[in-house]
């Protein structure tokens, strides 16, 4: 696929250019992280202190806005305003466009996590082992991947105009029904059932485990491939159906 | 010589509708064709085809001797389409620069913005261009890769007469006399001055296909206006040539193929005319009664 770097490097300029993505990725994950470190950060959760434990939740959080956000509503108006229609002739080619899209989230969810670490170790002198960190970053940014399936599927389910609201409505109930702004104890029992079947509180457990210093949990893994497969298998059936409405 | 565009017995339907009703077409490599006619008769359907964004129903499209997808992934076309969106975020130069890399033997990227009129906003991001700069942008996207054929949907429409002339100016230095152009218009005066053919469609079929002047010749060639009572209606309209005859008064305008046997039947008859004249027939004449006709089951 001749292009696709380049077709990338231009998704990523613009992406970070964005207002929209600059706030819901990097800026509110990290301001959430500073007030609630500020407010709960003399706490422990377990063995772990709440500044560890709050630098895991908002940054993943903040990766997984960044993934959604890298696509949904962006490639929803892409689709309406003929980009995409006008790549097609080019020798980029039909597949191109959505892997780049999905590589694209899945490289931007990297530092929307690594920002809210930063702040962590800047900010509260958070330090961990160096395996840890390592562990860590590679968990979370691997465990964003269903998010950036995520992104292009909304692409597909909203149009131009119900993209922007409903991709933000899937974001942020993923992130409070995920458990990534309150810990999943302290929220009532019903709703912690469903958070344990959601893939934003899995991903952010992803996390958890690791600063816990507990073993990962084949569970979380198991949720969130299943997810990623079954978003990705949806994806593609609404892309067919774009296709079928408009190249057929 | 091979075609440059192809078209076999080719249909398009949308559901019921029949956005391409059988068409039969071969462009020679080098021209500037126009495809001119109403909203709705097909022109943009027929650009998809050629671009392979649609698979006909019935038929066959060849683009440059081959699949229309195979000349768009070699890199052989280039497109400038209807509402073309510009992603924003991205510079003038960015958007170019990115298109110019996919294909395999591009012009200089400056030299693309400079044929486009590009370069004094050249860094700028697309979506703070006027509606006629994001145009310019656009067809320094279509040529930017040197395609062998260029496509351009209603390339002028909702620019003002200075950017339009400004437009064919700069096309006719990037086609050089060697590319084949293919652009849809319904304004008249764009394709009888820019393009060496021009294919007229209308309910998705050829009306007509020939030069300016061949069409202008060909169909409606001149305007018999006369003087005589209305209850001659049915006689003046059976004339022979005569395609439409249109009432003011008691004074007649018959739109006719052929003037001589109109004015020689006229004068044979008894019906009472006086203040006879012949008149030629503008373009825009020789539009209106093909595309009239289109709709009155005459022959076309």
């Amino acid at each position: 696929m001749k292009g696709f770097g380049a077709y990338l490097l231009l998704e990523m300029r613009r992406t970070v250019r964005s207002v929209q993505f600059l706030v819901f990725a990097i800026g509110f994950p990290l301001v959430f992280y500073l007030l609630f470190s500020a407010m709960f950060g003399a706490q422990t959760l377990g063995t772990v202190s709440a500044n560890v434990y709050l630098m895991v939740s908002m940054g993943a959080y903040g990766a997984m806005g960044a993934a959604i956000n890298a696509n949904s509503a962006r490639l929803a108006a892409e689709r309406t305003t003929g980009w995409s229609r006008d790549l097609r002739v080019t020798p980029l080619g039909i597949g191109a466009y959505t892997a780049v899209k999905t590589v694209l989230a899945f490289v931007l969810a990297l530092p929307g996590f690594a920002v809210v670490a930063g702040a962590a170790v800047l900010v509260h002198h958070v330090g961990l082992a160096a395996a840890t960190w390592l562990d860590l970053f590679a968990l979370m940014w691997l465990g964003s991947l269903p998010f950036a399936v995520l992104g292009v599927l909304l692409g597909y389910v909203f149009n131009a105009e119900s993209a922007q609201a409903g991709s933000m409505i899937v974001y942020l109930g993923l992130a409070l029904l995920g458990a990534m702004w309150i810990p999943i104890r302290v929220m009532p029992s019903t709703l912690a059932h469903v958070a344990l079947w959601l893939p934003s509180y899995r991903y952010a457990d992803l996390g958890w485990r690791v600063v816990a210093g507990q073993p990962a949990s084949g569970a979380d893994v198991a949720i969130l491939a299943a997810y990623a497969l079954g978003m990705a298998v949806l994806a593609g059936q609404l892309y067919r159906r774009d296709e079928a409405r408009n190249y057929a | 010589m091979q075609p440059a565009v192809e078209f076999r017995a080719v249909e398009k339907h949308f559901g019921p509708v029949r956005a391409v009703d059988g068409i039969d077409l071969s462009l020679a490599p080098g021209q500037v064709v126009a495809i001119l006619g109403p909203n709705g008769a097909g022109k943009s359907t027929s650009i998809s085809l050629m671009l392979g964004l649609r698979p006909p129903t019935a038929g066959e499209v060849r683009i440059l001797g081959g699949s229309p997808r195979a000349a768009a992934t070699a890199g052989r076309v280039g497109a400038m389409l209807q509402a073309g969106g510009l992603p924003p975020g991205a510079t003038v130069r960015e958007i170019v620069g990115f298109t110019r890399s996919l294909y395999p033997q591009p012009m200089p990227l400056a030299e693309a913005l400079e044929a486009a009129g590009c370069s004094a906003f050249q860094s700028r991001r697309v979506e703070l261009l006027s509606g006629g700069e994001q145009q310019r942008v656009r067809f320094a996207r279509a040529i930017v890769g040197r395609p062998e054929l260029l496509f351009l949907d209603e390339p002028t429409v909702g620019l003002d007469v200075e950017t339009r002339r400004r437009f064919w100016v700069s096309l006719r230095a990037a086609a050089d006399g060697r590319r084949t152009v293919v652009f849809c218009t319904h304004y008249l005066d764009e394709a009888d001055s820019e393009a060496d053919r021009i294919v007229v469609v209308q309910h998705g079929r050829v009306l007509a296909d020939g030069s300016g002047a061949e069409i202008k010749a060909a169909v409606a060639g001149h305007t018999v206006r006369l003087t005589c009572p209305r209850d001659a209606a049915e006689a003046v309209a059976s004339l022979p040539g005569v395609r439409t005859a249109e009432w003011t008064g008691d004074r007649v305008a018959l739109r006719t193929a052929d003037a001589d046997a109109t004015v020689r039947a006229l004068a044979a008859s008894n019906v009472q005319w006086r203040d006879l004249e012949v008149g030629g027939t503008d373009l825009e004449e020789a539009f209106l009664t093909l595309t009239g006709s289109g709709d009155g089951g005459q022959d076309a």
